[in-house]
């Protein structure tokens, strides 16, 4: 007799009842999918269905590699280990019911049987074995090891206590058959054995075949329960968290969209006034806290958390839209749902975008919220309107005007742009550059080196203004677009295509959002052009220059651009030093408080991020700290002040460092 | 309905004197123009009284060449229902009276309840235009006023006048009347995006000084000769610094806020050695000892 599976064996002919009941539970879920379907309509239209297959090919990708997951080593193949698992045994279970319900009423077939179904058998069992170790690893972690970005409320408990307990009841069932029947190739089955001898040598026949019938019941009874909570419990994750990957891992992380100036309404202050795939993002979180435990503001004791600005919104969706078919009032978001001091406390570091498993992108939300207070209500911090008027006025953030940025000219003897056809590009320095003193001598070393290197080039002088970054960031998109339009109305003019600059966030805006607005431009990051020429042709360079340097990657060169190791090959190539890293470097860096019109605003609560980096650095015990920002350098750099350390590390910029080696 | 004028200048903002050109003229780029301030916050007195009232109409008066257009777009974003904007080039920099009496010619041709102005324009910080237009009209006139109540029936409105030292004096007037503001609590608004649409949309209605039969009054003797202009380079002005202790928000917040604060004394804690390293630390921060005493350890 070939192997093969007795299907409702013991139990007797319940086949369609058990059909019948089946559409219980699926009653439930197609309800309960249906209300969260009805929540996302809520929103406004986007698109989250176009190139359909380059979307599958993303979903598939990223959930069966668990690729976004596992950057979170134990979290990752605790998950990895209960999805694979539980997706085996689904497809298990599908299985059977197609071998059951179609093949066998319809073609009279079987595909379950032979050297096939050992092999299913020996899957699905090592499967069971799979996710029994992931459910244990997420008992003990969320229970014993109890890490604050999780919550552990007793909803978690019970999905964990439902998922093992239809495993063990699966198991105990295969054991008991095994018992019985005693098939052949028991070894393909080897827990079901296990258990199968174990039930035999404690139980009598009749009794594991009562045992048996009864445990069949509970097994499908805790099965449906499953299956009907799903909608309505975290497990929905597992289909919101996959719509969301569909819908929204193709849009990019930080760039918003540009803003329709003919609509009523400004950003966001109600669910409604949020995209449908902004809604499906709110309903994807799976409260696994890592964007919270990345967030410099939640670190430094401010009030912002990512996590729960994302789970009020969910919550606030939800009530939006009552489980009966009624109308309910909209209701405003800001002061209610989120604070504003939450709202303000963010600093565009990206690192809540860059964590989170599942696209759920919750800067993109704050960045809504922040358009809504500026543009439609005009509830502005003191600080930022200062900066705007500066802005509108004067062209900058300080408010020193365009002409003292001839200063800087003068200084150094650079040709002001003019003739661009002799250049090899234009050096955008940017605000920070010309009126700050210490990012001034920066500059006046970064020109002089360049020029070390052969390059020639032209800046813009009084003729430059603002990029319009703080703008954007803070919210202002009325004001950006006039200080963009107004930019690439200059380049146009100069025939400017190819720009370098010196500060990643002007790097950032013209590289990832001008094209938006029809600007047509070739931009690098001088840490790019430093790295090229150097790899280009090999410099001499001193080996007095020794020590040890540490790299604080600045948001806007790292997250936003990926741009992490090119300053590193330039401090590499400088032959006495020798680079040791931060516990946190690269795209996973800590940010030093400036971006996101972090630099005017008066945050006094909680620590200072600046401190906080600056005291990470000094535990590498390192002689320089390096940087390639003006805002990071100079945070940094009064972060290790007011430590009173300012001696004991040098901040310094990377041109700097390969300025004092290029002999 | 009640009307409200409000006196609206664009002043240039002097930010730089390196663009001081051998003529003593200021070179054009070291100019930003913007609104006057003051006139910003009598805007915004207004606004507000257009909040309290049930019917109000708020309209901008303004004298200078085009580019005062700017200004009153501004205005108009901020909440302004009208503009109206006597054009000319000969008004780039007018004397005072010349000023006052061009408004005047404006004003005629209005209705108004009320008329405020700022209590000077911030580039020449002369503050008469309004004592001299109110004399012009014969109203009433109250200067460095602030947070203005009207009554209900729109005959009489109730202000504070800013005395030295936060003092204040509740004063009533009769209307129609001028009043100069001041800064008080009150803040100006900045635009929403709906109001700087709106302001897109609207027309500043643009006069000639020919249709108020001024030209004359352009073109004659002006009361003020300027006979020199000389531009003295100015004394060095001594710059605020703050603590270098502090962080970089903290030190903008007081250079922005004109370094109000008491300078941070500094006590040192701990054992003798720690002491003795704390004290090095903050010699060699302050450059007083040179760096280098590592090697010495």
């Amino acid at each position: 007799m070939t192997p093969t599976r007795e299907i409702f064996w013991n139990i007797g002919d319940v086949r369609t009842l058990v059909h019948l009941l089946m559409f219980i539970p699926l009653f439930f879920l197609l309800y309960g999918l249906f209300f969260h379907f009805r929540c996302y309509r809520l929103g406004r239209g986007g698109k989250g269905f176009d190139h359909v297959l380059k979307r599958m090919v993303s979903l598939f990708s990223t959930v069966f590699t668990h690729r976004t997951i596992l950057k979170d080593r134990y979290g990752g193949l605790m998950h990895l280990f209960i999805f694979w698992g539980f997706f085996m045994l689904f497809l298990g279970t599908i299985a059977v019911f197609i071998q059951d319900s179609v093949l066998r009423t319809l073609l009279e077939a079987k595909f379950l049987h032979g050297g096939f179904y050992l092999l299913f058998k020996l899957t699905l069992d090592l499967s069971g074995i799979l996710l029994l170790v992931g459910v244990s690893m997420g008992i003990y972690r969320r229970y014993v090891l109890k890490p604050s970005k999780l919550d552990t409320g007793p909803e978690y408990a019970f999905v964990f206590f439902l998922i093992l307990l239809i495993t063990l009841s699966g198991f105990s069932l295969e054991g008991l058959r095994l018992s019985v029947l005693k098939p052949s190739g028991s070894f393909w089955s080897p827990v079901g054995s296990v258990l199968g001898s174990f039930f035999e040598s404690t139980l009598q026949e009749n009794w594991r075949l009562a045992f048996h019938r009864t445990l069949w019941w509970v097994h499908l009874g805790l099965s449906f329960l499953f299956v009907a909570y799903l909608p309505f419990s975290k497990l929905l994750h597992i289909f919101s968290s996959s719509f969301n990957i569909f819908v929204n891992s193709m849009t990019p992380s930080f760039t918003l969209q540009s803003l329709d100036f003919g609509s009523e309404r400004f950003g966001v202050n109600r669910i409604r006034d949020f995209a449908w795939e902004s809604l499906v993002a709110l309903d994807a979180c799976t409260e696994c806290g890592r964007c919270q435990s990345a967030c410099p503001a939640y670190l430094s004791e401010k009030p912002l958390n990512p996590k729960k600005i994302i789970l009020s919104l969910q919550k606030r969706m939800r009530k939006e839209l009552p489980f009966s078919f009624g109308q309910s009032l909209p209701r405003d978001l800001i002061g209610d749902a989120v604070m504003e001091e939450e709202i303000w406390g963010c600093t565009t570091c990206l690192n809540c975008v860059k964590q989170c498993p599942v696209f759920i992108k919750p800067l993109k939300k704050i960045l809504e919220l922040r358009r809504h207070l500026i543009l439609t209500e005009s509830r502005i911090p003191l600080e930022i309107e200062r900066v705007y008027r500066n802005l509108e006025w004067f062209g900058d953030p300080l408010g020193i005007g365009k002409i003292n940025r001839d200063e800087l000219i003068q200084s150094t003897r650079i040709e002001r742009a003019g003739n661009e056809g002799a250049n090899d590009f234009l050096f955008w320095v940017g605000c920070q550059g010309y009126f700050h003193d210490r990012n001034r001598r920066t500059l006046i070393v970064l020109f002089r080196l360049l020029q070390k290197l052969g390059f020639t080039f032209s800046v813009l002088g009084r003729e430059e203004t603002c990029c319009g970054d703080v703008a954007r960031r803070t919210g202002n998109e009325y004001l950006f677009k006039t200080i963009a339009e107004k930019n690439i109305e200059c380049f146009e003019k100069r025939r400017i295509t190819k720009i370098v600059t010196h500060c990643p966030h002007c790097f950032n805006v013209f590289k990832n959002e001008y094209p938006h607005l029809g600007a047509n431009l070739m931009v690098s990051h001088y840490a790019e052009l430093l790295k090229e020429s150097l790899e280009k042709t090999p410099r001499n360079l001193s080996s007095d220059l020794t020590g040890k340097v540490t790299f604080h990657d600045p948001c806007y060169l790292s997250r936003y651009n990926g741009i992490f190791s090119e300053p590193r090959r330039i401090l590499k190539s400088i032959p006495g030093l020798e680079i040791v890293e931060m516990s946190r470097s690269k795209e996973d860096t800590f940010c030093c408080g400036a971006g996101g019109g972090g630099m005017w605003l008066g945050r006094q609560i909680g620590k200072k991020m600046n401190e906080m980096r600056a005291e990470e650095a000094l535990i590498t015990k390192a002689d320089y700290l390096a940087t390639a920002c003006p805002y990071c350098l100079n945070m940094m750099e009064d972060g290790l002040k007011s430590l009173s350390k300012g001696v004991a590390l040098e901040v310094v910029d990377i041109a700097e460092l390969l300025d004092r080696a290029l002999v | 309905m009640i009307q409200i004028l409000v006196c609206f200048k664009q002043v240039a903002h002097l930010y730089s004197r390196r663009g001081v050109d051998s003529s003593g003229k200021i070179e054009p780029d070291a100019v930003v123009y913007a609104p006057n301030p003051y006139d910003e916050i009598a805007l915004e007195e207004a606004l507000r009284i257009k909040q309290q009232v049930s019917q109000a109409e708020v309209t901008l008066i303004s004298i200078g060449p085009q580019r005062v257009e700017k200004a009153l777009r501004y205005g108009l974003a901020m909440g302004a229902d009208r503009a109206i904007h006597l054009c000319d080039q000969r008004l780039e920099s007018p004397s005072p009276w010349i000023t006052s009496k061009a408004l005047l010619k404006l004003i005629q041709t209005q209705c108004f309840d009320l008329i405020l102005c700022g209590k000077k324009a911030i580039d020449d910080n002369g503050g008469v235009v309004g004592a001299f237009v109110s004399e012009l009209l014969s109203l009433p006139f109250a200067s460095s006023v602030t947070e203005i109540v009207l009554a209900p029936d729109g005959k009489k409105a109730r202000m504070y006048r800013v005395l030295e030292r936060g003092d204040r004096h509740l004063i009533e007037c009769d209307l129609p009347a001028l009043l100069s503001v001041e800064r008080g609590v009150i803040r100006p608004r900045y635009p929403t995006l709906m109001g700087r649409l709106i302001a897109s949309r609207k027309e500043v209605l643009r006069v000639r000084p020919e249709e108020f039969g001024i030209d004359s009054l352009l073109n004659g003797e002006p009361k003020i000769k300027v006979s020199r202009l000389s531009i003295l380079r100015p004394k060095p002005k001594k710059m605020f610094r703050p603590d270098s202790n502090l962080s970089a928000e903290e030190r903008i917040q007081l250079i922005m806020s004109g370094g109000l604060v008491e300078r941070k004394s500094h006590s040192l804690k701990g054992s003798p050695q720690d002491l003795a390293e704390q004290f090095i630390n903050f010699l060699e921060e302050n450059r007083i000892i040179k760096k280098g005493r590592k090697s010495a350890d």
